[in-house]
């Protein structure tokens, strides 16, 4: 909230304590917005957090169904050594897979930035709560009556898992659209790197003052096509957990 | 066989047509930390096109790397993964760090080929105090700046000071900033008579800038790289100073300030006056309502001030045809005349002498004389903390300061358990 | 649910080759949807894992460039060291506050909200918008509500008080400031799951406890509560993970200062392994707290699962 009243008030007078200023200027968006090519940004934010989300929806699910209603031995483990992705601190992670990127030969490509989340324990974790959710009987019908596995699991259990679904893409999409610091080591050129970045590069002010409009400007710029998806489909999302309710 | 002759003659033209103006053309990288709001960015990316646009052989691709320390770690990545920018902006302060870590290459060759352009003799000396090492010029100084006072005349008229004689020593400052400080009927305070950040901040600077005026220094001069002097005299004042002014004296608010809202507090009017990078001069001038001076930092035994920012850099691990492109570059980017345009479009100072001698310098500081005050505080300039580690080093620099702050621990333990901290940290 | 093996040995024994067969089917199946999650994680996760342990045995920072294996000792160097204390002390402070502030109000929120109307949908997006926005540009705003010179909160307190708290400044206050900001960001998200799994409730239910004459604290303590525990669950375990892992709004906050008031677990793996390159030591770090956060996990979770069992 406060972020628009501080976008909207030129920086002289929002300093003296008067944050309202009428006509409102747009200046700090003007500022803001030539500050860093956005429409790029816009881009490869979507591409990166959205196409990301699409893989990883494949992985969480499959990974999740295996480990909740397969049998085999080492399920435990599989399990724990998955979960083992949470505990390990994002930021250790960042040289060590830079130079793997490299040694691929993927370092700044909107792919590579993307590969390191392929497997998400958070989601594999949601969705393997999700299927124990589900009462056994619903697949073990759906197998009687001839479905296999992945008939099984698509048709069936899918429908049953989807409040887990969506709760994981909130907070999938969240986190990658507003990442900063891999994608600033894994990607050097404007062609694929994202809007964190882009919005990094004119609110930092180590050697000057803070402008808080021109931080405000620019984070709206940054989140408002996120707002919008997340206005529209609030409704969505919470029915969705309606439907079929949230299970641990 | 004969068939696919004609295919292969074919495909190695095509690649060779595709391989032409890739072998005219050498392209570069070049990695820049950006250290000041505003779309800083972007003035830089104008500037290398520019120089694209006017050295048709040469290609460069500017990076923007974050804030120094990000771009330091971005560098040593991308060096470690075998792909290293050809140029780069770095804290002239690392020096030690980065010959440590055997990355760049010594510029004098380049300097000497090209004496007619690159003076080095036109760098302000203060500023290559940081870039020159062992008798040789390690990088070329482009976004520098220095701590400068900043005041506010109408609260100097309206507590009946002369707005012309800002305070030349610490007992002025304070006297002053006594008569400053505003407070209302039940003792609420207004306006504070002056503000020295030290909070949200991993950086030593004005501490420095304190140390330098008590007449010492925070480290050896003699064992650049390796001893830092934390237990002595001059630090015990800085450390006296901080904690007086809002224990004491009353005139600052207790506990440490943030570095990043102080400008903001000064453009207010809730601050009369306050330490701070020139670098903040262009949010200064273009936010306060009210007129305003800057000043050297007032002396306890003399004045003085560390400098800071970022120089030009070459890397070892660059081919030297690139590197050669790079030196264009670099040479390019710290002419008289592009530094002024920096130092005008920034706010940092320009490190050239001749730059201020440019016409749109004059009517720069014709306009904004506040200017001046950092280029005429240089010849009293120091050598920032030049030690290697140099990162943990701040830190628990600043961890001792602001303990000073928020306790009443005796300053001599202070001292005693940072420079045992310190020397841990250097061992 | 029964677990897997009781179910299997309650199944009639009457077709053991075609459990046998459907097993060995099953194990290849895993295999194949395991596959891919495991594959990314072992090029992007335990490979670098195993570097760390490796690295933890050995010097390896700028101070000394070049390798030398020193087995135990950056183990021992974090154990004797006191700052290190201090920041384990300051991480179960922070966590302490955050998590259980940001899940009670989530909890609480989600409550009021629940229900429709246009009064509710608009306090839900303005409780909910702070998690998608970046924790770097809350906490900038933050910053400047609590500065004590010209901010507006400290403003307003030194109106009704005579005096503007420095809540940055002391190293209490700024621990628990961090906190407090790190729970606003965080709490809209658990207000949405908690409120999903409300909206899971029958009305019935509730509806019947109150026709018996039930007051509310009632319905929601053995109506409610008792439905909405394993989303309670699920948000909990996602607090917990939120506030170690989270610790952006601290480098625009405080930069763990004053004096390494706030300077907590992650934020100190950030300075050793990003700005110290002390690669050692943030592994013998890393190492610890992934032993640690392992431990807790193995623990914890069937106890955890024990208690969410429903259905079936």
């Amino acid at each position: 909230m406060f972020l628009v009243v501080a976008a909207l008030t030129p920086q002289r007078e929002f300093g003296q304590g008067r944050y309202w200023s009428f006509p409102p200027t747009l200046a700090n968006f003007a500022l803001a917005w030539e500050s860093a090519p956005f429409v790029v940004y816009y881009r490869n934010t979507v591409l990166y957090s959205f196409g990301l989300l699409l893989v990883q929806l494949v992985t969480v699910t499959l990974a999740g169904y295996a480990l909740a209603r397969l049998r085999f031995p080492g399920r435990q483990l599989a399990f724990y050594l998955i979960l083992l992705q949470l505990f390990l601190p994002p930021v250790v992670l960042i040289l060590p897979n830079f130079l793997t990127l490299r040694s691929l030969g993927l370092a700044d490509t909107l792919v590579g930035l993307a590969l390191p989340y392929v497997g998400s324990a958070y989601g594999t974790f949601l969705l393997r709560q999700g299927f124990r959710s589900v009462p056994r009987e619903y697949d073990e019908a759906a197998m009687l009556d001839g479905a296999g596995p992945l008939r099984t699991l698509w048709y069936v259990l899918l429908p049953m898992v989807r409040p887990h679904l969506a709760a994981f893409s909130v907070v999938s999409v969240i986190y990658h659209w507003n990442e900063f610091l891999w994608p600033l080591v894994a990607t050097t050129s404007n062609s694929v790197r994202v809007l964190a970045v882009g919005l990094q590069s004119f609110t930092r002010a180590s050697e000057s003052g803070a402008e808080w409009g021109l931080i405000s400007a620019g984070t709206l710029i940054v989140i408002a096509p996120l707002m919008l998806v997340f206005l529209l489909f609030q409704r969505a999302f919470i029915s969705s957990f309606t439907q079929s309710g949230l299970k641990g | 066989m004969a068939r696919r002759v004609p295919v292969l003659v074919l495909a190695l033209a095509v690649v060779g047509a595709l391989a032409m103006p890739a072998a005219a053309q050498t392209k570069l990288q070049f990695y820049y930390p950006v250290g000041v709001a505003g779309p800083l960015a972007r003035i830089i990316e104008g500037y290398v096109k520019e120089f694209n646009q006017s050295h048709p052989a040469i290609q460069v691709e500017p990076v923007f790397s974050g804030n120094y320390t990000e771009s330091y770690s971005k560098i040593l990545a991308a060096i470690r993964g075998g792909n290293p920018p050809d140029t780069a902006i770095m804290l002239s302060q690392n020096l030690n760090d980065i010959l440590q870590q055997d990355i760049v290459v010594p510029l004098d060759e380049y300097i000497q080929a090209d004496a007619a352009q690159v003076n080095i003799q036109d760098f302000f000396p203060a500023f290559m105090l940081n870039s020159q090492q062992g008798g040789k010029t390690w990088s070329i100084p482009f976004q520098r700046s220095t701590p400068v006072m900043y005041y506010n005349k109408e609260a100097f008229k309206e507590a009946g000071l002369d707005p012309a004689k800002p305070p030349q020593s610490w007992t002025e400052m304070i006297s002053m900033a006594q008569k400053l400080t505003k407070r209302d009927a039940s003792g609420r305070v207004s306006r504070w008579g002056l503000v020295i950040p030290s909070g949200g901040t991993v950086d030593t600077w004005l501490f420095e800038a304190l140390t330098i005026a008590a007449g010492g220094l925070l480290y050896d001069a003699n064992n650049n790289c390796c001893k830092v002097l934390f237990n002595t005299p001059p630090v015990e004042a800085a450390l006296q100073l901080l904690r007086d002014l809002g224990g004491k004296h009353q005139v600052s608010p207790p506990g440490p300030i943030d570095w990043g809202t102080a400008p903001n507090d000064f453009a207010a009017g809730k601050t009369a006056m306050m330490y701070h990078s020139t670098g903040s001069l262009t949010f200064v001038r273009t936010n306060a309502p009210f007129e305003f001076g800057t000043a050297f930092l007032p002396k306890k035994e003399r004045f003085g001030a560390p400098t800071g920012g970022g120089n030009f850099y070459l890397f070892k691990a660059t081919p030297p045809d690139r590197k050669k492109a790079a030196w264009e570059f670099a040479k390019w980017m710290t002419s008289t005349d592009l530094l002024a345009r920096w130092s005008i479009d920034s706010g940092y100072v320009a490190p050239r002498k001749s730059s201020w001698e440019t016409p749109r310098m004059k009517e720069y500081t014709a306009k904004y004389p506040q200017a001046l005050t950092a280029r005429d505080q240089l010849p009293y300039a120091l050598a920032e903390l030049p030690v290697k580690n140099i990162i943990e080093v701040k830190r628990a620099i600043v961890n001792a300061y602001q303990t000073a702050l928020t306790t009443t621990q005796p300053l001599k333990e202070i001292q005693a358990e940072g420079q045992k901290r310190v020397d841990e940290i250097l061992k | 649910m029964t677990s897997p093996g009781v179910r299997a040995a309650a199944q009639p024994a009457a077709r053991p080759r075609v459990a046998r067969r459907r097993e060995r089917t099953a194990t290849g199946l895993a295999a194949t949807f395991l596959a891919p999650t495991l594959i990314s994680l072992a090029a992007f996760t335990y490979w670098p894992l195993v570097r760390s342990v490796l690295g933890s045995f050995e010097r390896w920072s700028l101070a000394a460039p070049g390798y030398a294996w020193v087995g135990l000792d950056n183990y021992a160097a974090l154990l004797r060291d006191q700052l290190f204390r201090h920041v384990l002390a300051n991480t179960a402070l922070y966590v302490v506050i955050e998590v259980p502030l940001a899940v009670l109000v989530g909890l609480l929120a989600a409550i009021a909200v629940n229900g429709s109307g246009r009064l509710r949908l608009l306090a839900r997006a303005l409780i909910f918008h702070p998690v998608l926005l970046p924790t770097v540009a809350v906490a900038a705003i933050w910053l400047f509500l609590l500065n004590p010179v010209s901010g507006p909160v400290a403003d307003l307190v030194s109106r009704l008080s005579g005096s503007a708290p420095n809540v940055l400044g002391g190293p209490l206050s700024a621990l628990v400031t961090v906190a407090v900001v790190a729970a606003y960001k965080n709490c809209g998200l658990y207000m949405l799951f908690f409120l999903a799994g409300l909206q899971a409730i029958p009305r019935e239910l509730e509806d019947a406890a109150r026709v018996e004459g039930a007051t509310e604290w009632r319905v929601f303590r053995h109506v409610t509560w008792p439905l909405l525990g394993p989303v309670a669950l699920y948000v909990l375990i996602t607090a917990v993970l939120d506030g170690l892992r989270n610790v952006d709004h601290i480098f625009v906050l405080t930069r763990g200062g004053p004096a390494n008031a706030t300077n907590v677990l992650l934020y100190e793996t950030y300075l050793k392994a990003f700005e110290f390159w002390d690669i050692g030591r943030a592994s013998a770090l890393t190492v610890m707290l992934v032993a640690v956060l392992l431990a807790v996990a193995a623990l914890a979770m069937p106890r955890l699962e024990r208690g969410v069992h429903y259905e079936a």
